[in-house]
């Protein structure tokens, strides 16, 4: 278990190599002036100028390659001219706002989804298993840019029951009750686009999982020992598919991330995802580039994490 | 019966020909059935139908957008009209008929659902077969590469490639379909893991034929069933994200898509919701289409699988 988990530590090492030489190949591959591309739009040429000399721009691409590499692992992304700081500052700003949309939809998502899933397969075959299908079907067609914009024009125009976007309001108390409360009626609709885009998949992975299971022989044995359907259903398929279920739902951070990105955007939510869409208007490619650095850094720890504690919960699993 | 025992070489060769191209033709044989029974399987299920007719909506009047579409997609009209008579659906800011744009908008999802999932069916099946049937240290060092690359976040990375690259049509199809292909290598090499201990196979390797024909005659036609599955996954991924970026206002703007009409209206869904009611409604046509067709060839592949209703 130490082993596996060392194992899985260390392969953070090839992950983050990989996507820093992505990113060094991409500023090489943009068309025109590497120094250019790593200053963003807009910067003035003394700024360039002075990347060309920080990163070795004019050296052999080989020794590029090692200063940029010497210069991510001392935890410098780089600088963003658009905002004027270092991308590392601005990133972790941003970092909060991000978090709380993400745990606010998804844990509601997990505990719903599952129970949805456990439900729908306990009646699987019947017309309840089947709507559930239909409508986690249909769910999963919905693009979470467009159901954010839906929920917009319902809640926020028509009805004017909530604020269609950002994170406070200007007129709000600044600490207490107040602003708490300020804050969750923004967050209100952004969250409830990335439940609704999170749901079906945990309906699916949870409903597979436990019908998979209700076919093993160990099912057939409990009930020719003449136990309940309910004893069967509950103490023996239900635990044995949530653990899996929920394990390839805390593997699937890239794809909440993604959602995350388009709700911000739609939104206005001050988070990441934000962050990469001001930095794609901006042509802000340090920015870019240390959102992309930094997402893929944070699924690939959470994705360790979860794999970690299911090795640790589930004793079947063994890793040498 | 007699067989003789002595044969000449040429007579022996001739036989040896003889059965192979027997072999040959029973193999055939075997696969137009199976390719039969698939169909009639899938043909039982009705979601799966109903998605195949959503999917041959969308792409008849792709197909057909010239003859179909009331204006030209770029022609600009009186801005923001409210849907009539005229403008069935409405004009977005610039006066452009959105009716006439989500018609010709249907090319280009169509376009990535294919060329995306296309590129991606073909380098991920020939990654995933060579490696895995060679094994050893190929192997090893290829499936390392493989979770790596897994582990990136997809979306992120094509934003920054067309941020900084550029948003050309084609070259953004094959930018997804070179970043979805090692799902697919990941699911060959699992199938051909098991398929190259298969009897055909060792056969084919005791009869000294080399690695490569057998990788493309045996071991790739035999193993091709789920990844083809999850390739009507990857096409719905690519739909997605192809509006997703376009959203974003990554989209080529020499054509015209469901993204694009959505990105043009965001800012106007207070004045003119009906801008972005619609080209939702046609994304989600399409998804759905292929999350149906998608389920059904997965069920009839593997019927254990429980997706739903059966």
């Amino acid at each position: 278990m130490r082993r596996y988990a060392l194992r899985r530590v260390v392969q953070i090492v090839p992950v983050m190599l990989f996507i820093a030489v992505v990113n060094f190949l991409l500023i090489h591959l943009a068309p025109g002036d590497p120094a250019a591309a790593l200053a963003g739009e807009g910067a003035p040429q003394e700024f360039i100028e002075a990347l060309r000399v920080d990163y070795g721009l004019d050296k052999p691409v080989l020794q590029q390659l090692g200063t940029y590499l010497a210069t991510l692992l001392q935890g410098d992304l780089g600088y963003s001219f658009a905002y004027r700081r270092p991308v590392v500052e601005v990133i972790v700003e941003r970092l909060p706002a991000t978090a709380l949309l993400v745990f606010a939809s998804q844990i509601p998502a997990i505990v719903l989804g599952t129970l949805l899933g456990a439900y729908s397969a306990r009646h699987y075959p019947s017309k309840i298993d089947n709507a559930v299908t239909a409508v986690s079907l249909s769910l999963y067609a919905v693009p979470i840019f467009w159901s954010g914009l839906l929920l917009i024009l319902v809640f926020a125009v028509w009805l004017r029951w909530l604020p269609a976007s950002g994170m406070f309001s200007l007129t709000a108390p600044s600490e207490g009750v107040g602003r708490f409360l300020d804050i969750a009626r923004h967050m209100a609709l952004p969250t409830t686009a990335l439940f609704l885009y999170s749901l079906p998949t945990y309906v699916r992975l949870t409903r597979a999982s436990v019908i998979e299971i209700m076919r093993e022989d160990f099912i057939t044995t409990a009930r020719a020992i003449g136990y309940s359907e309910n004893v069967v259903f509950f103490r023996h398929a239900l635990r044995n598919a949530l653990l899996p279920a929920v394990t390839v739902a805390g593997l699937s951070l890239s794809f909440v991330f993604a959602g995350a990105l388009l709700t911000e955007t739609v939104f206005g939510w001050p988070g990441m995802g934000r962050l990469m869409y001001e930095g794609v208007l901006k042509r802000d490619y340090p920015v870019l580039m240390g959102v992309f650095l930094v997402t893929s850094a944070l699924v690939l720890i959470v994705g360790i994490l979860t794999d970690l504690i299911y090795a640790a919960l589930d004793p079947r699993v063994s890793y040498e | 019966m007699s067989v003789p025992l002595i044969v000449t070489e040429e007579a022996a060769a001739a036989r040896l020909n003889d059965e192979h191209v027997a072999a040959m033709e029973g193999l055939r044989r075997a696969r137009a059935v199976g390719v039969r029974a698939f169909i009639a399987r899938f043909l039982a299920q009705p979601f799966a139908v109903a998605g195949l007719v959503l999917l041959g909506f969308v792409t008849a009047a792709s197909v057909f957008a010239p003859l179909i579409a009331p204006y030209d997609p770029f022609a600009l009209n009186p801005p923001l009209q409210q849907p009539s008579s005229t403008h069935w659906l409405g004009t977005d800011p610039l006066g452009r008929d959105v009716l006439s744009q989500i018609i010709w908008g249907g090319r280009v999802s169509l376009a990535f659902a294919f060329g995306a999932a296309a590129l991606s069916l073909a380098v991920g099946v020939v990654m995933g077969a060579i490696p895995g049937y060679l094994g050893g240290i190929v192997d090893d060092v290829f499936s390392r590469f493989l979770e790596t690359f897994l582990v990136i976040p997809r979306l992120f990375l094509i934003i920054l490639i067309v941020a900084l690259l550029g948003s050309n049509l084609l070259f953004v199809i094959v930018v997804m379909g070179l970043t979805m292909w090692p799902q697919n290598a990941k699911i060959m090499r699992a199938q051909v893991l098991s398929i190259k201990k298969r009897g055909y196979v060792q056969a084919a390797i005791a009869a000294g034929v080399s690695p490569l024909p057998i990788i493309f005659r045996h071991v790739i036609p035999n193993g091709l069933a789920p990844v083809i599955a999850n390739s009507t996954l990857q096409m719905a991924y690519a739909v997605l994200t192809e509006a997703g970026l376009s959203f974003l206002g990554l989209g080529d703007p020499n054509v015209t898509s469901w993204g694009q009409i959505l990105n043009a209206g965001q800012s106007y869904v207070r004045s003119a919701p009906w801008i972005v009611i619609s080209p939702g409604l046609a994304i989600m046509t399409l998804l759905l289409g292929l999350h149906l067709v998608g389920d059904g060839v997965t069920r009839v592949l593997n019927p254990r699988l429980s997706l739903g209703r059966e």
